[in-house]
């Protein structure tokens, strides 16, 4: 499967967001598709998506090169209860 | 507390928040351009408007600012018709009609699925929760004995 092939929502993201050195939550990371594409720019990443079988495959498909910036979890942002101020960008993402 | 005043709290001053989300009308699936048929969307639509309405109010309270919005057609592509069922079965509140699962079957691959999307741009603001002016605070003493 092959998602956005003409890099429509890589374009548009681009024109609204530069990720360069932001901490990122993805909140709907589902299997981190997107994960990798903003991670590369970003200074970190963390993922969160209420469905544990989807996390679990994107633990797996992580590539090695940002295994130190990603950090994946299956929570609920409602839940998720990390400090003040954490993030730069929150990022929902519940297409596709 | 809700989603968005949560993502408001763990925000910077001024960070940002980005929904991405599908629009209506409903997905179609395409074989070779040839169109095959529309598939159900309406139950994940009606959440669709509930986040939507969500996003108004905490606007309208003043946690975040809407900045910019752009639209954009995707395209996701199946290179089998089991690929695709795979797929979509396992979304919630989306669905293959009989017909259209049909067509899908029939139709030469790759598959693809159109789907309008929206990216909206907000800011967040500084926290504007209505405060009790100084006067008003009621202020408790607790006593702790052992």
């Amino acid at each position: 499967m092959e998602i956005d092939p003409e890099g429509h929502e890589l374009e548009a993201l681009a024109e609204v967001v530069d990720f360069t050195g932001l901490r990122v939550l993805d909140v709907g990371c589902g299997d981190g598709r997107l994960i990798w594409r903003i991670a590369p720019q970003a200074e970190s990443v963390l993922g969160i998506d209420v469905d544990g079988e989807l996390i679990d495959t994107a633990k797996q498909e992580t590539p090695l090169a940002l295994r130190g910036k990603v950090e994946l979890r299956e929570a609920s942002v409602v839940e998720l209860d990390e400090p003040p101020a954490s993030f730069d960008l929150v990022f929902f993402t519940w297409s596709l | 507390m809700d989603a968005l005043r949560n993502c408001h709290r763990m925000l910077v001053d001024d960070g940002v928040l980005l929904d991405l989300h599908p629009i209506p009308p409903s997905m179609h699936a395409f074989s070779r351009g040839r169109d095959l048929g529309v598939v159900d969307e309406r139950p994940f639509f009606r959440l669709v408007r509930a986040t939507e309405r969500e996003l108004a109010r905490v606007v309208a309270e003043g946690l975040f600012a809407h900045e910019t919005e752009t639209e954009l057609d995707v395209i996701e592509r199946f290179e089998t018709s089991d690929e695709l069922f795979e797929t979509v079965d396992a979304w919630e509140h989306i669905h293959l009609s009989k017909r259209l699962r049909g067509r899908v079957a029939r139709a030469a691959p790759p598959i693809d699925l159109h789907e309008g999307l929206v990216l909206r741009r907000y800011r967040r603001t500084r926290a504007r929760f209505p405060q009790p002016p100084e006067s008003h605070q009621r202020r408790v003493r607790l006593r702790v004995s052992s």
